[in-house]
């Protein structure tokens, strides 16, 4: 497995019962859609294969069941990962207005320095719409985090959403020197300077 | 064979990723892919399980050893939630020396490299040459 794949991020979908966390990711990792609902029980994964700047990363997508009985095990799941996705759906209010508990539980549970995305979904539902975008897009600037609106079942912006946030990462978690790509680990190599755009990556 | 009948050597990052895997008797008998990834994380679940499962909560560290008819298991959990663990023949003995062995190699040549990023895949050719030559694995 050493020459696979250059890392691994684990990534976290939360939220509210029944918004579509597990479509998302079934989307995401296998590009199929079920319309019926099933109640994740626990915590399930899947991995998908990206690459990204010539780097090929797997992305360790876990799914938390978002009922509270499930809590105790799921809030265990939130160290360590890269990414935290925040979803809700934008046709049911209620699952909005818990977006701030969710945030809470990232700062409980969760390590320094998650990346944070809100996911708005069930986009393509036009005429049930209970959340405006604008309203969405408001509450991730007020946390300066990224916003998009997803359908699992059209796959509008699915792959962006995961697409944003590995970009996120990748800047987080890549060093400033790597060793020589072409073979011998003791041999270093400064990195290409547009690399070092957006701060210090101490 | 190997000389302790190890069979192979995995490594899981306290988030729960499979960080390293090393067939150490002949080829693996997974398939490629991630199945190694999914099985690392598995257990990974499962070791939090069984420590979840003791009577006096908080005080169990988890699954020590699975024995079967065909392999066992042996478990090593850092005081940072690293977990090593060893597949090996029934009959291996001295697995706890093996793993101690496994946390001394991973503390030099993976702790110390300054490029390593923590929880994530190790690739260092020292890091598996010395698992290879260590007489303990």
């Amino acid at each position: 497995m050493t020459q696979e794949f250059d890392y691994l991020f684990k990534l976290l979908l939360i939220g509210d019962s029944g918004v579509g966390k597990s479509c998302i990711l079934l989307r995401f990792a296998d590009d199929t859609y079920t319309g019926t609902y099933i109640a994740t029980i626990g915590v399930d994964f899947k991995i998908r294969t990206i690459q990204l700047n010539g780097k090929v990363i797997k992305l360790q997508i876990w799914d938390t069941a978002g009922q509270d009985r499930f809590k105790t095990i799921t809030s265990s799941y939130y160290r360590g990962a890269n990414g935290i996705l925040v979803v809700y759906d934008v046709t049911n209010r209620d699952s909005f207005q818990n977006i701030n508990m969710w945030m809470k539980e990232i700062d409980n549970y969760g390590s320094e320095g998650t990346v944070r995305v809100l996911i708005g979904n069930k986009s393509d539902l036009a005429n049930k719409r209970a959340v405006e975008y604008d309203q969405g897009k408001q509450l991730a600037d007020s946390m300066s985090i990224p916003f998009l609106e997803t359908s699992a079942k059209t796959a509008s912006n699915v792959d962006s959403a995961f697409q944003t946030m590995s970009e996120e990462i990748l800047k987080q978690v890549s060093t400033q020197v790597e060793p020589d790509p072409k073979g011998d680990p003791n041999v270093l190599q400064p990195r290409p300077q547009q690399d070092k755009q957006g701060g210090c990556s101490c | 064979m190997s000389k302790n009948f190890i069979i192979s050597v995995w490594i899981i990052s306290p988030s729960g990723g499979l960080i390293y895997k090393k067939d150490i008797a002949g080829q693996s008998t997974l398939a490629r892919g991630n199945d190694p990834l999914e099985l690392g994380s598995l257990f990974h679940s499962q070791y939090a399980i069984s420590s979840a499962l003791s009577p006096l909560p908080g005080t169990s560290s988890g699954i020590e050893s699975v024995e079967t008819d065909d392999f066992r298991i042996q478990c090593l959990r850092t005081p940072t939630g690293i977990l090593f663990f060893v597949l090996a023949e029934p009959h291996a003995t001295n697995l706890e020396r093996t793993l101690k062995e496994l946390y001394e190699l991973f503390a030099d040549y993976v702790g110390k490299n300054p490029f390593y990023v923590p929880n994530q895949p190790i690739k260092s050719a020292l890091f598996d040459k010395k698992i290879l030559e260590s007489p303990f694995i």
